[in-house]
């Protein structure tokens, strides 16, 4: 077992993780392919689509002109409890891990050192700088991003020209697993 | 995700006690970053089974996984993924029990349970790696050996330490017992340079009774029992 980074070890070790309850966990087509084909669960069953404003490169519609999402892990509510991420564990003192583990998704991986932080509870102050588990693979993460950017192109062009075919997120996730072969 | 759990809802995850071995439960500990504490609980066994360690009194106890804090039918490490779908949320470390379930030895050879959970459908008996799962029986009579070692350790030590005393209490002694199992793992597992040592062992592909490598473990065992009982 590889040591962990430090960065690593203190979201591994945080008993609160207000990042599995509070933030959309968004996906690209590698992250889903990943777990859909390592767990053996489709990802219509795990992931929503969360409707979003921005023009983000990841952007899908369903039908032509139509309202825009992004694709997120599901969320799994127990009555009288706040939601979380559907992979999240929960152990009876409180604590609480990932069930994903090694095949989390680029966003968890990148937590808390890319993207917003107000709902962190930890203090990274002593990470951010030295932590090299999140920063060193830019590249394949860019990499990464522009692949999925460019499925999505094509399932939007595709849904564009559709001509107003009936189209659900179930579609969406069967042109991701057709994008993304498996490997044999 | 071996291919009969492909379709399944969790249903070995529900209702059932998960004994774990120490080496169970240190590797999961390791690899989550738990303290034992957090996910196992003691669980008085039945007279006819061979292990178990002693607390306060004479009863004698396995280590079990906690139950999940909300749906308490089930374990605590189920992911709930969707209605139709559970998945295990430490499978790389999940216990040895999880891992040669639903099968057992019967007849010499590896079988489904009698009492199995899956649809009789879920598994393909003839497509089955019989010398995978049968290291995996081999690793699995092996921990739970090294359980009654490391229990019978225990217990000696216990019972030493009760000679004059009027009475342990049952929570300090937990307490100490799972000091023990971890002095006990990082002393066993410390020898392998990178690898995990059990994972290594493994891939042995016959039963272990009367190996030379078999020997050579318990010896490094008994090693690993004796720094800890010193310690």
């Amino acid at each position: 077992m590889a040591p962990l980074s430090a960065g690593v070890e203190r979201w591994l070790r945080c008993r609160e993780k207000r990042c599995c309850f509070d933030a959309d966990i968004f996906v690209t087509g590698a992250d889903v392919t990943r777990i859909a084909r390592t767990i053996s669960v489709p990802p219509w069953l795990f992931t929503v689509p969360v409707p979003c404003d921005a023009a983000a490169d990841d952007a899908f519609v369903l039908a032509p002109a139509g309202p825009r999402y992004r694709l997120a892990l599901g969320r799994t509510h127990f009555p009288g409890e706040d939601p979380h991420c559907a992979f999240l564990v929960r152990l009876p003192d409180g604590s609480t891990r990932c069930g994903l583990g090694e095949l989390r998704p680029r966003t968890c991986r990148d937590w808390p050192l890319k993207g917003p932080t107000p709902l962190c509870t930890c203090d990274w102050s002593d990470i951010a700088g030295d932590d090299d588990s999140p920063v060193a693979e830019p590249v394949q993460r860019d990499v990464e991003r522009d692949r999925y950017a460019g499925v999505v192109a094509g399932w939007n062009a595709y849904v564009e020209a559709s001509g107003g075919e009936q189209l659900t997120h179930r579609d969406f996730c069967r042109h991701i697993l057709g994008a993304y072969p498996a490997e044999t | 995700m071996t291919e009969g759990c492909f379709s399944c809802s969790g249903r070995c995850c529900y209702d059932i006690v998960v004994p774990v071995t120490p080496f169970d439960a240190w590797r999961i500990a390791r690899d989550q970053l738990l303290a034992f504490e957090a996910f196992v609980e003691p669980c008085i066994t039945p007279r006819s089974v061979e292990h178990g360690f002693r607390l306060s009194g004479q009863d004698r106890y396995s280590l079990v996984l906690r139950r999940h804090p909300i749906e308490a039918a089930a374990c605590t490490f189920l992911a709930h993924v969707s209605e139709e779908f559970k998945r295990c949320g430490i499978y790389p470390v999940r216990p040895l029990v999880c891992r040669v379930y639903p099968f057992e030895i019967r007849g010499g050879s590896i079988d489904i349970r009698t009492d199995a959970r899956c649809k009789p459908s879920d598994w393909d008996m003839a497509a089955l790696d019989y010398a995978r799962r049968g290291a995996e029986f081999a690793r699995y009579a092996a921990e739970w050996e090294a359980c009654r070692q490391i229990d019978a350790a225990w217990n000696a030590a216990l019972n030493l330490a009760e000679n004059g005393v009027d009475g342990v209490d049952h929570a300090d002694a937990f307490r100490g017992y799972l000091a023990f199992i971890e002095r006990v793992s990082e002393a066993f597992f410390a020898g392998a340079p990178s690898a995990d040592r059990v994972a290594q062992w493994s891939a042995r592909p016959a039963l272990p009774e009367a190996t030379a490598e078999y020997e050579r473990w318990l010896e490094s065992l008994q090693g690993a029992i004796g720094a800890a009982s010193r310690a």
